[in-house]
């Protein structure tokens, strides 16, 4: 057995896409738009006027990704950074095509995180994403 | 348009991140067209792992694997954010080192104390522990075993542990580390109210004008709740926020007034905000002739060290709670002397400074929230501290009100739903009774179905008393259950470590990774955690929050529920309970514990088809009922109908948690208060039933000195703490590659005058020197933490550098509670 032996994972086969909110103060909103577009391995993906931003990135390691989040931080303007969502998934199976002919309706209406009805009613309990 | 698997878990990504932000995203953006291959996970709800703020989390399963998290937006506390610990969730359970079998130390195919860690099954495991407990009983009696948990642990898990050892063993030697965390705030609230637990909630946050945190760095502790405080202040142009601590870190970006205070001296702020009350006229006189009666404790006593330490010779009064009823003039003649100048000089604070923070408390129309958790539970004086701060909102009405709220902390995640709720301390029963009261024995004896008279009156041993047995040999057997002693506890090496190590002892450790303290043990268990059992925890504002199992824990590592349950079935009722009870009650002879504990009519009341369809739960099918909700069951009858009242167990898994007491149904947002509070009579307006004659009490209180103060020789004060990144003593956290490389290894913050005055510059090799030990770090001169001339800060997290080798293990008299915040050491150039 090892002694303290920090478990640091190799870089696998993975990779991570996150999403957060940007906040920053609304009179700098433009020049943090640039500042963001700027970034080459982010997308702003919304803003609204009051100078929010959804950004996504995508990563081979999450430490990446907390690096990035330190960048935008520093940007001037920005007040804060809150994540939000995080997803491991295999790199090799991420750009599969996907068929789209099973289903037409947009993610926005049928991802709608809400899980925890009444547990005996098997379609509230868990909600399966397709 | 062409899609792949990666366009639609952007979106997802987005869709989820705008739902939380409030922002509708443009229809290029949110018309991905889905697909069920594209990315099918089942989503769930959860309690966050970590720290006792309780955010919930959506948590996404695919393969058997936990694969996405995120803030949940509809739950109350976090509404849809996440802080970093939170962030990366579901790599928490797949580091490399997570133990999947259980470990022996063997020599020759042997047990021994001196071999090498060896993997044994199951049953090998329970076989040694069965003759190791067993033999301790025989020598020994009840005190010869003992347990260290945790308010990690489940609500289940505790109180199952609970049964085994007080109902079952008949010890009281179990103990959970909320110890070292919680236990005077504990003391506190018996003190003051004679009930634990905030009466205020995290509503609190929208409603206060003003904020004042007492040595809490919150900005990196309890960074959501943090967040809710800095919504408040900067919407509203109005509020105020006061950081007061022993040195400068984050949460002082935020501060209106900014205070840094000599350590132990928030004592005398805390009596000089009352002489100021009183002075000028801001005593609520209404509220104080009604609701509030006053005593004065009895001083000098002690630092909770060994008995024969010279400092525990010279107190006067060891140990003492005593106190003898006074008036609000008698106590206002106490806290006289706490003048602002007095208290300028000994604390270091401006008396201008002093006076602002005293102005927020005194002005009827400024509705305060008092925010604290080790700067004052982790205090040679902390359940006096507790109290204090309680005397002002007590003054001046302040509680229980919507922005009125005098509000303890937690650390864990269930350092209140188990630690406290459930009882699992040396002298306590669930639902705040004692073992001491015979009335208590007698409630819990119906409830447990067991024979009149069996339970032990005696208070056991605590965690640090505990430690200390175990180096005298008076425990011999010993179980530790999800917590890092060695690294958590104080005075490792001259306590912790020969306490573990006795050739005498026979030392078990339940983890989910190879800790110190697992390392130091003879015997590894392997543990489930977090979704991989059906659970329960409870937050910091008293909200009950359950999950199911999602995923199954790896190779053989199972919850620590079920290894207390397996582990009772070793043992009959002829060989551990007294031979006189068994004669009087001869239908219990014979049987297992697991008989007379778990198989009583409460626990197996509830049968397999009332758990989840959709859900695994490993537990219950083995045993053929439904464990998790049995337990809890049976647990809530201890405070239904007093005072702690929580819902039935099938309620928890459809709400995102509920604060007790819970009656009828509802919630209470606020206790004590008429109107919010379903327990307060009509007519009285407030009512602090926890107390007889329902009023609480204003204590008079002195300032007393630190166990140890810097002196000619060793000439600083040693403070520690955390950092964000890391909880706790980081067993967890320093497993996940981005945590631990955010900071990547402990630092001695440092003034850089006092780094000048000893020819140190930044990133120079030290040694931390106290009358106790040493450690090797590296010299911090700028970064997050500030210390003031005098003062240097050591995060705890580090395994590698153990810094509570250091530390002196003086505890509380009242609480024994350890100071981890206050010695004296010195620097040394490597």
């Amino acid at each position: 057995m090892r002694v303290n032996k920090i478990a640091l994972d190799d870089v696998t086969e993975e990779s991570h896409i996150s999403s957060f909110i940007v906040y920053c103060q609304a009179e700098k909103h433009q020049a943090v738009q640039q500042a963001l577009a700027a970034q080459s391995d982010i997308e702003i993906h919304g803003s609204d006027e009051q100078g929010k931003f959804v950004v996504v990135t995508e990563a081979k390691h999450q430490g990446i990704i907390l690096d990035r989040i330190d960048l935008i931080t520093a940007i001037d303007g920005v007040i804060n950074t809150s994540m939000v969502y995080h997803q491991v998934a295999a790199v090799d199976e991420l750009d599969d095509e996907i068929d789209q002919s099973d289903s037409d309706q947009p993610i926005a209406q049928i991802y709608q995180p809400q899980m925890c009805e009444a547990p005996t009613e098997k379609s509230a309990t868990t909600q399966t994403v397709q | 348009m062409k899609l792949t698997r990666r366009d639609v878990i952007k979106a997802q990504a987005a869709a989820t991140a705008a739902t939380v932000a409030g922002i509708s995203l443009p229809a290029s953006a949110s018309n991905i067209i889905t697909s069920s291959k594209a990315n099918k996970l089942t989503w769930s709800k959860a309690p966050c792992r970590f720290c006792g703020t309780g955010c919930g989390i959506s948590v996404a399963t695919k393969d058997g694997k936990v694969v996405a998290t995120h803030g949940d937006e509809k739950a109350p506390v976090n509404k849809g954010l996440s802080c970093v610990k939170g962030y990366f969730l579901s790599k928490i359970m797949y580091g490399k080192d997570r133990l999947t079998q259980p470990m022996l130390r063997k020599k020759n195919g042997e047990y021994d104390k001196e071999g090498e860690f060896t993997p044994v099954s199951w049953d090998e495991a329970f076989d040694i522990m069965e003759v190791k407990f067993k033999k301790a009983l025989k020598e020994k009696g009840p005190t010869g075993i003992g347990m260290f948990g945790s308010g990690q642990w489940t609500v289940q898990e505790g109180y199952a542990a609970v049964k085994l050892m007080k109902a079952g063993f008949l010890s009281n030697n179990i103990d959970p580390n909320a110890r070292h965390c919680m236990a005077s705030a504990v003391g506190g609230f018996m003190r003051t109210f004679g009930i634990d637990e905030p009466m205020g909630c995290y509503d609190d946050m929208e409603a206060a004008d003003a904020f004042v945190l007492w040595g809490s760095n919150m900005a990196e502790m309890h960074p959501i709740l943090w967040t809710r405080i800095a919504d408040r202040r900067l919407s509203n142009p109005h509020v105020k926020v006061a950081v007061l601590s022993t040195f400068e870190h984050r949460s002082f970006d935020l501060a209106d007034i900014p205070a840094i205070f000599t350590p132990q001296t928030d004592m005398v702020l805390l009596n000089a905000i009352a002489n100021y009350i009183i002075e000028s006229g801001s005593v609520n006189q209404d509220f104080v002739s009604k609701h509030v009666n006053f005593r004065e404790g009895v001083t000098d006593i002690g630092y909770g060290l060994r008995p024969t330490h010279e400092l525990q010779k010279k107190a006067k009064n060891p140990n003492s709670g005593k106190s003898t009823p006074i008036d609000l003039d008698a106590f206002a003649k106490f806290v006289k002397p706490y003048t602002f100048e007095y208290a300028e000089e000994m604390s270091g604070v401006p008396a201008k400074t002093i006076e602002k923070i005293a102005k927020l408390y005194a002005d009827p129309k400024t509705k305060v929230m008092s925010l604290w958790t080790m700067g004052v539970n982790q205090h040679t004086r902390g359940v006096w501290t507790n109290n204090l701060l309680y005397n002002i909102h007590l003054l001046t009405g302040k509680i229980s009100e919507p922005g009125n709220s005098p509000f303890s902390l937690t650390g864990q995640p269930s350092a209140c739903g188990t630690a406290r709720e459930v009882g699992t301390f040396s002298h306590r029963l669930p639902a705040d009774m004692v073992v001491k009261n015979p009335k208590h024995r007698a409630f819990a004896e119906k409830i447990w179905k067991l024979p009149e008279g069996i339970i032990n009156g005696k208070p056991g041993a605590h965690a640090v008393q505990q430690v200390r047995d175990l180096k005298d040999s008076k425990i011999n057997a010993y179980w530790i259950q999800v917590n890092n002693n060695l690294q958590a506890g104080a005075n490792i090496n001259e306590e912790v470590l020969p306490a573990y190590r006795n050739p005498d002892n026979f030392i078990v450790t339940s983890d989910a990774y190879p800790t110190v303290t697992a390392e130091a043990s003879d015997l590894i268990l392997p543990s489930a955690m977090w979704v991989e059992k059906e659970g329960v925890f409870g937050n910091a504002e008293r909200r009950t929050q359950s999950w199911y199992q999602l995923v199954n824990a790896p190779g053989d590592a199972r919850s620590d529920m079920w290894q207390i349950i397996e582990f009772s079935k070793r043992f009959t009722t002829d060989e551990v309970w007294p031979a006189e009870i068994l004669a009087a009650n001869p239908e219990y002879k014979g049987k297992t514990l697991f008989e007379v504990l778990y198989k009583n009519g409460n626990v197996d009341k509830f049968p397999l088809s009332q758990i989840s369809p959709d859900y695994e739960n490993q537990e219950s099918k083995e045993l053929g009922f439904y464990i998790q909700k049995g337990l809890f069951e049976e647990y809530a009858a201890f405070g239904r109908d007093h005072g702690h009242d929580l819902a039935p167990y099938d309620t928890y898994h459809k709400e995102r948690g509920l604060r007790w007491p819970v009656v009828d149904g509802k919630e209470t947002k606020w206790r004590f208060k008429e109107g919010s509070d379903p327990y307060v009579e009509k007519g009285k307006g407030w009512q602090f039933y926890g107390k007889k004659d329902g009023r609480a009490i204003i204590f008079a209180l002195p300032y007393e000195p630190p166990a140890e103060s810097p002196d000619a020789e060793f000439d600083m004060w040693l403070s520690t703490g955390r950092v964000l990144e890391h909880w706790h003593s980081g067993s967890m956290t320093q497993r996940v590659p981005e945590l631990y490389k955010a900071v990547p290894d402990a630092l001695c913050y440092m003034n850089p005058e006092d780094a000048k005055q000893r020819g140190l510059r930044r990133g120079d090799e030290i040694k931390v020197i106290s009358r106790r030990g040493e450690i090797k770090t590296r010299v911090e001169t700028r970064g997050r933490n500030k210390p003031p001339v005098g003062l240097v800060f050591v995060p705890w997290f580090d395994a590698s550098q153990l810094i509570n080798k250091v530390t002196l293990d003086a505890t509380d008299p009242l609480s024994k509670q350890t100071d981890f915040k206050k010695c004296a050491i010195k620097i040394e150039k490597v």
